[in-house]
């Protein structure tokens, strides 16, 4: 008979705690705790979404895969060695990409940062004990995520691509497709922490790099899914022609090549080739662990030696200048609202929170032009002209940064220094308005203007300047449809989880994707090469962006700084005003 | 002149200030005292208009303060308990953004702000990133912002805590010095020496209620009590003090 729970508890609670498990607990809890959000249990449920999105396509895939299989056993029985290795890339591929955005979205947790060194510094730990339970701790989270990421795979896997083999073959398929898999995660993940405390390390811009990445791993795994209809193609076979399983082609230095030559030793399959990968995958993952282990002990002298001489390096110049000097431009002479743009974009610049968000949603706009761009399939002739599929890159980029942007106004940035606006500043003016449209003028027109230039190669100079005409009034209206819908100073306001509210306003934002996107490249596209018409068009976006300053500049006037001890919030714990944190016992 | 009449706040049903009235004059500074739960912040934080109080007024030469509270807050500077600060944010922004958020003209504060940093002796530092700074140099940085536009009432809470006894001595007699300019100063402190220094007039507050009010020569004489710090203990009546000092040292040996 089982012991009740409670007493297991007791039992549990009166086992004395070493340091190392201590500590190794602080550490893992650092994964599932955030400061900007206000409910860990919301965040858990955030976690638990993304988890979700990783693993679903991944358990449906080889169930959708079975008939192919059960058809290819029966009829053509050559080719299931070949739909097997085709379909153990597609899984390590999905294995490298999901840990990598994991461990993106983990990201400041992957390593040791300042005020770790600050709080266990002082305390009569030995050095080894702290870097032991972070690598502890790490690994934990890697094999527990690594697991649930491809245990989904490897089972359904197995089953369909070993139904024509025995039992062993099935058992052996599984240890090599989770061997495989696994350390295609271990190598990520560890190149990841390895670049984190490397990163972590170095003074200055480390927080723009950190984003960078995120932007790139997300826009990695949404292309990959995206990708991989287009990259595997199954033709079904006929009377007269013989089915076919197609892939395109991998580069042999390519990791994925690796961890297939792995999957293929472990099961087997002779071949020199394989060989060789396999001997490459164990080499690179495990010189991975071993780097992440010793910039993890770099990591954390590095902070030490950080937290108790702060170095001369940390200096900072002024952030952000084409930005804010843009936004003053747009300001006018109002110095509060110079201030707030000021504020707002040296906000974006120097925090990787909000820099996170944005780059997140430009992920999801990257990931669009590359499946519009995918239909081109590699003739690049096809798009040396204008074409709505080019046309339409500035524009998409600008609307998913213009959706990541407001997000970013709903983050806070150290809320208990909120008070420094509380205190200072007007409880209602215009000037929030002004400030808020002026810093997403100023941070959304150098990123237009630099992703028109970058189309500059494919549709000319002279195409892509004229385009220009079409980009800016189109970041002129994004910057004032931001500022409608906003009605606070961005981040001094308590993050409410959910206010996007994606599952019942998708239509806006697709609607959104349509105003500011679609529709401008195609009647761009339609004026091509007629100046007057594009001048034309770009005048009727200018009037739309005046109808929306005019409206901007009414509503205005119900901008407000919250009253400190106004706010509402639907979790039991209301942040108030500076850094007070009391029960709302409404709610409790 | 500022007046606190009557003044209640209730947190749901904790009571944290109770029917607390005093007047703080121009060319005084009026100390606020007290053990810690008796209520000076929050008097501190409705004082400056970042709390609303239950009931009360706060009167300002004679009018109600909050009934033009975008005007009363251009008149008043604070220098909060705890230095809650942009930490991404350098000194000179930091102060840039307070000035401009108060729509100082610009070149008289840039200058302003160098004569700050310099008097202060942070500005070596400049180019650093308020994460970086001691606490005593961030309790410098809220100190210049709140004055930074020559308010005519400052409300400083725990103002010297973690500046080095050079500084602090400077800035004691800053804030004498400004109270003598005929400004109205607030200053809730636990440092009984300081405010015995620097207040003309104290309010002794304890569990939400004014239990002393006057000046600490007066409360001494009336007491017949040798310092503030007895004054202080008499009143607050710091109960079993002895005991309670064993008892941790028991604790700490446990």
């Amino acid at each position: 008979m089982l012991p009740p729970l409670r007493s297991l508890r007791e039992f549990a609670s009166r086992v004395p705690r070493s340091q190392f498990e201590t500590l190794c607990r602080a550490f893992f809890a650092q994964f599932f705790s955030s400061e900007t959000v206000t409910s860990d249990e919301q965040l858990q449920k955030a976690m638990a979404g993304v988890l979700a999105f990783l693993i679903t396509p991944a358990l449906f895939s080889p169930i959708q895969m079975a008939a192919s299989f059960e058809i290819a056993a029966i009829r053509f029985p050559e080719m299931l060695e070949s739909m097997t290795r085709q379909m153990a890339t597609v899984y390590i591929t999905y294995s490298m990409v999901g840990v990598g955005v994991i461990a993106a979205v983990m990201w400041d947790s992957l390593s040791f940062d300042r005020r770790d060194a600050m709080v266990l510094g002082p305390l009569p730990l030995r050095v080894a004990t702290v870097i032991g339970a972070k690598i502890t701790a790490l690994a934990l989270f890697l094999l527990i995520v690594a697991f649930a990421v491809n245990v989904m795979t490897a089972v359904p896997f197995s089953m369909v691509a070993g139904t024509y083999k025995t039992a062993v073959g099935v058992a052996r398929h599984f240890v090599a497709h989770m061997v495989a898999t696994m350390s295609a995660s271990v190598f990520m993940f560890c190149l990841l922490v390895t670049l984190r405390a490397l990163v972590g390390g170095l003074s200055g811009r480390h927080v723009a790099l950190a984003s960078l990445l995120r932007f790139l791993l997300f826009s990695a795994l949404l292309c990959f899914i995206i990708f991989l209809p287009l990259a595997l193609q199954v033709e079904p076979g006929g009377r007269r022609r013989q089915a076919s399983v197609q892939m395109m082609m991998i580069p042999p230095w390519s990791p994925t090549n690796w961890f297939l030559g792995l999957h293929e030793w472990i099961r087997g399959t002779p071949g020199a080739a394989w060989d060789a990968g396999a001997r490459r995958a164990i080499a690179f993952t495990l010189a991975c662990v071993a780097s992440a282990i010793l910039t993890t002990i770099a990591g954390y002298r590095r902070q030490l030696q950080i937290a108790l001489a702060p170095s001369a390096t940390d200096a900072v110049r002024s952030a952000a200048r084409l930005p804010r000097a843009i936004a003053r431009l747009a300001t006018g002479r109002s110095r509060l609202a110079r201030a707030v743009s000021d504020f707002i974009l040296a906000t974006i610049a120097r925090n990787g929170t909000q820099q996170a968000t944005i780059a997140v949603n430009a992920a999801i706009g990257l990931t669009m032009i590359v499946a519009s761009l995918l239909r081109a399939r590699g003739d690049l002739t096809q798009l040396m002209r204008p074409r709505t599929a080019v046309l339409w890159i500035p524009l998409i980029l600008l609307y998913w940064i213009a959706i990541g942007l407001r997000a970013a106004f709903y983050v806070p940035s150290e809320l208990p220094a909120a008070w420094t606006f509380r205190c200072n500043a007007p409880v209602q003016t215009p000037a929030y308005w002004s400030a808020t449209r002026a810093s997403a003028i100023g941070f959304l027109l150098p990123l237009g203007l630099l992703a028109d230039a970058l189309i500059a190669p494919l549709i000319g100079v002279r195409a892509a300047a004229w385009h220009a005409l079409i980009v800016i009034p189109v970041v002129v209206m994004l910057a004032e449809t931001i500022a409608l819908t906003v009605r606070f100073v961005p981040f001094t306001r308590p993050y409410e989880p959910g206010h996007a509210k994606l599952k019942t306003r998708w239509p806006l934002y697709l609607f959104g994707l349509c105003a500011f996107a679609i529709w401008p490249a195609r009647a761009a596209m339609y004026a091509a090469g007629r100046p007057a018409d594009i001048v034309a068009l770009a005048e009727w976006l200018w009037a739309i962006a005046v109808v929306l300053e005019i409206i901007g500049r009414f509503r205005a006037r119900l901008w407000r700084m919250d009253p400190a001890e106004e706010y509402r919030g639907e979790s039991a714990i209301a942040v108030l005003d500076i850094g007070i944190v009391l029960r709302n016992e409404a709610a409790t | 002149m500022l007046a606190v009449r009557r003044l209640t706040k209730h947190y749901g049903a904790l009571v944290a200030v109770h029917d607390v009235s005093f007047e703080a004059r121009p060319g005084e500074v009026l100390g606020l005292l007290g053990p810690n739960g008796s209520g000076k912040s929050t008097t501190v934080k409705i004082l400056t208009g970042l709390l609303r109080q239950t009931t009360g007024t706060v009167q300002l030469d004679g009018a109600d303060a909050f009934a033009d509270l975008e005007g009363y807050k251009r008149i008043i500077g604070y220098v909060p308990e705890e230095p809650h600060l942009y930490s991404y944010l350098t000194g000179p922004e930091y102060l840039r953004l307070v000035g401009r958020l108060r729509e100082l003209p610009e070149r008289a504060l840039d200058d302003k702000i160098d004569r700050f940093l310099q008097l202060l002796g942070i500005y070596d530092d400049r180019h650093q990133t308020l994460s970086s700074y001691s606490k005593g140099m961030r309790q410098k940085i809220l100190i210049a912002a709140a004055v930074l536009h020559n308010p005519r009432i400052v409300v400083l809470d725990e103002p010297f805590s973690g500046l080095d006894v050079s500084a602090a001595r400077v800035l004691k007699g800053f804030v004498r010095a400004i109270a003598d300019e005929g400004k109205i100063v607030v200053f809730s402190s636990h440092v009984l020496e300081v405010v015995e220094q620097v207040c003309s007039r104290v309010v002794i507050l304890k569990d939400g209620r004014i239990v002393g009010h006057d000046s600490v020569a007066n409360l001494r004489a009336t007491l017949r009590l040798p310092s503030l710090d007895a004054v202080f203990a008499s009143l607050v009546a710091e109960e079993n003090v002895e005991e309670r000092t064993n008892g941790l040292v028991a604790a700490m040996k446990a």
